[in-house]
């Protein structure tokens, strides 16, 4: 199977007009598949509809057409089919093997008759993604090339830099703004990043097994949502605002002000949490540590559970809703080339030393409880602003949703990527947030596919996606004067991908 | 008096959690994996029950034992198909594995079974009160009790007098020179994984006497949990483990009792942080000094 499989893409490959479309593509930078991303964007605006239409679909497929796939397979349920054999109290089943027998045969049936529509969609929507997203990305990134580099080698390095975000925000921004539920899953996206980018550089960088990232999630989303509240909006919980007149400043500088001081405080408060686990890390590491980081998050939620003042069980309402995919962008871009700076330093080779040896680590003079300190404080920071980010794109925080769930989900990320990748981090939560949606349709089932698909992946590929690589961007930046040689600039792919 | 009651209730509640913990100490004991998928073993062990009593018409002692085999097998089933193939990998990459294993299970139960609450017949474990100088005891206490104490004392034989106990005792001791002695490492991890199956599926029909809900989420608390209870013992030790588990269950019972049954979560894991803080390894456990 794999034999076959391999050779038909090798001959694929061999084929010269493929051959020349790979060269050509690798050849391609950034800038250039940036703007056809833009220009499939657009299209998609103008004549989405219409191409959905003629090919079939109803309408916009909103996540790349997965969910119109997997939606056929919204009418199953399994329940049925152990159900019989593990009867509740008040229940009296007849013939129980039977009862199980008939109800799986039945399901059975009911999945093999979904699978037509199911695969007639898949084909509809693959042709409707080539259309519109593959054949100007890639027409557009192949055709702009010289542009592309013409243009990269006469700007500044930081105008060059600053017009790719420029664009990738465009892409994002125009992508989601199609359509409500894609402008929330942008968001999710994004801070799924900043929590992934931010677990892996405790748990892939500094080899660290830290399993409690909800709870410092959470410290960040009620810090910040009782900030907001109480300082800027009138709302139940806090009564009038303390300080209403920042939110009326022109221009909306006043929200976005406030919006951001309240994150970094809910950060900051994140951070200082962080420090029941910083300090046991100085004495032990491994299970040990693991153990304090679980009970870290099991001690936030029960004493937000017990606080009746911020909503208890029952969670807080009224947040408002300031979170939108600019700051979420915005966040997302800047917590990922915060870490990236981190671990490319001299401090970072400091963390990287700490996972691969501590006590050598120790001798070669790194300050190991000091590198340690900053390692989790920061990480948690950043999952402080992405829980604050969390908080406001809902208007609700409840403390169910920070629970060891979350915390697991944020690890698969961290482990789907790679260890000692951001690139892979930031990949894994954009495959992860999708899937995570995409799979909404199958209800209960949801839950079984992704840790299958997690068991599958550790099986056959226990180091993540991409392992500790990164990969790396052509930003178009080759033979400047500027650039010494050797160097391979590298901005993360994510970024790129995020718009994707 | 009502100092004993509080006891009682947490020797109960210590030794279901200490009956669970000894499945995560003795598989991190072999193969230095953290079982994160154990908490589900548990609840499919109580499921088993339900299917034991109402499907099959057993009593008590029948449904336990088919239950402590049942789960057993399927404990050293899942090793065989999840963890074995990792044995090789870095650690993580296997605990990873267990918490996708235990969210399977979890979720998987879910979706075959539905949603309803499940508990065992009325007349599964008959609740006698007795009245002994103004404490009530009932006789579901006891059987918890004395069952637990009858597990204990046929783990510590098996583990003490047997030859495979005694593998079992080398192989965490060095897995390396354990092959080398004609011992196969693979029978060993089998038979560890039965063992904890089988005693986690004990808890899990004691529990679902002591405290009559069944639901497919049922290991998650009581796994991590129990995992704690492992830790503050000494993970890796099974007299750690019995330790832990009771810390845990008379903490969580009377921090209920004294403050406020809402507290008591805060009041155990706080606790639990402060002990790791002093004694990181646990209070069995022994720290592996690091040769340089």
């Amino acid at each position: 199977m794999t034999a076959t499989r391999q050779s038909i893409f090798a001959r694929l490959r061999a084929t010269p007009a493929v051959d020349w479309l790979i060269v050509r593509m690798r050849e391609a930078p950034v800038l250039a598949y940036l703007v056809g991303m833009l220009a499939a964007v657009g299209l998609e605006i103008v004549a989405g509809r219409f191409i959905a239409r003629a090919l079939g679909l109803r309408g916009l497929p909103v996540l790349f057409g997965t969910i119109d796939v997997l939606e056929h397979f919204g009418n199953l349920d399994l329940s049925g089919i152990l159900g019989p054999l593990f009867p509740a109290t008040t229940e009296t089943v007849v013939a129980p093997l039977a009862q199980s027998g008939a109800a799986l045969i039945d399901q059975l049936l009911t999945f093999l008759s979904d699978i037509p529509p199911a695969l007639l969609k898949l084909l509809q929507v693959t042709v409707y993604n080539l259309i519109v997203f593959g054949v100007p990305i890639v027409g557009l990134g192949v055709l702009l090339t010289q542009p592309a580099y013409w243009l990269m080698k006469r700007l500044p390095r930081w105008v060059g830099m600053l017009l790719q975000f420029a664009v990738l925000y465009a892409v994002v921004r125009l992508w989601g703004a199609t359509n409500d539920y894609r402008g929330l899953v942008l968001m999710y996206i994004g801070i799924n990043v900043i929590l992934s980018v931010s677990l892996n550089l405790v748990n892939g960088y500094m080899g660290e097994f830290s399993v409690g990232h909800g709870g410092f999630m959470a410290v960040g989303a009620y810090v910040s949502a009782i900030l907001t509240m109480w300082l800027f909006i009138n709302e139940d919980v806090f009564g009038p605002a303390l300080l209403p007149w920042v939110v009326n400043l022109p221009l909306g500088i006043g929200q976005g002000v406030g919006f951001v001081l309240a994150l970094f405080i809910g950060g900051i408060a994140s951070a200082v949490v962080s420090l029941l686990v910083a300090i046991p890390s100085f004495r032990t590491r491994g299970d040990y540590l693991a153990i304090v980081t679980l009970a870290l998050n099991f001690i936030v939620l029960a004493a937000v559970n017990n606080m009746d003042s911020i909503g208890g069980a029952r969670g807080l309402n009224g947040v408002p809703l300031w979170s939108n995919v600019a700051w979420v962008f915005v966040f997302a871009v800047l917590s990922v080339l915060a870490v990236h700076n981190l671990v490319t330093s001299t401090f970072g080779k400091g963390i990287i030393a700490i996972r691969e040896d501590e006590i050598a680590a120790d001798i070669m003079s790194v300050d190991t409880k000091r590198v340690k300190l900053v390692a989790f404080m920061f990480s948690s920071f950043l999952a402080g602003i992405a829980g604050g980010l969390f908080g406001h794109v809902l208007a609700y925080v409840n403390p169910g949703t920070f629970g060891i769930l979350k915390s697991t989900e944020v690890l698969v990320m961290v482990y789907l990527g790679g260890m000692g990748s951001i690139t892979g981090s930031i990949v894994a939560a954009l495959i992860f947030t999708i899937l995570l949606e995409a799979l909404r349709p199958l209800g209960v089932l949801k839950w079984v596919f992704i840790p299958l698909i997690l068991i599958l992946l550790m099986i056959y590929r226990p180091q993540g996606l991409f392992g500790n690589r990164e990969i790396t961007l052509n930003l178009g930046f080759r033979g400047r004067k500027d650039e010494e040689p050797g160097e391979r600039p590298d901005r993360e792919v994510g970024d790129a991908a995020l718009a994707d | 008096m009502t100092f004993i009651q509080q006891f009682l209730n947490g020797l109960q509640l210590g030794s279901l959690y200490a009956l669970i913990a000894l499945g995560y100490t003795l598989v991190y004991g072999v193969l230095l994996l953290i079982n994160f998928a154990h908490g589900d073993i548990f609840m499919i062990g109580a499921f088993f029950g339900v299917f034991a009593t109402f499907t099959l018409g057993l009593p008590f002692l029948p449904t336990l034992l088919l239950s402590m085999v049942l789960t057993a097998l399927m404990a050293a089933g899942i090793e065989k198909i999840a963890y074995k193939p990792l044995r090789r990998a870095s650690r993580l990459s296997a605990v990873i594995t267990a918490l996708g294993v235990g969210l399977l299970l979890e979720n998987g139960m879910l979706a075959l079974t539905g949603a309803k609450p499940r508990s065992y017949p009325e007349d599964f474990i008959t609740t006698r009160v007795f009245d002994v100088g103004g404490v009530s005891i009932s006789n579901i206490k006891i059987l918890v009790i004395v069952l637990t104490v009858v597990l204990l004392a046929v783990l510590y034989f098996l583990i003490q007098y047997t030859k495979w106990g005694m593998a079992m005792r080398a192989i965490s001791y060095d897995k390396f020179a354990l092959p080398l002695m004609g011992v196969s490492q693979d029978t060993i991890i089998t038979l560890t994984f039965l063992l904890g199956g089988s005693l986690a599926a004990a808890g899990g029909i004691l529990w679902g006497v002591a405290y009559p809900i069944l639901n497919p989420y049922m290991g998650l608390r009581v796994g991590w949990k129990a995992f704690i209870a492992a830790v503050v013992g000494g993970i890796g030790d099974i007299r750690g483990a019995v330790a832990g588990g009771l810390i845990l269950g008379f903490v969580e019972i009377f921090a209920a009792h004294y403050f406020n049954s809402n507290y008591r979560d805060l009041i155990a894991f706080a606790l639990l942080l402060v002990i790791l803080v002093i004694r990181p390894t646990g209070l069995f456990g022994v720290a592996r000094r690091q040769k340089v």
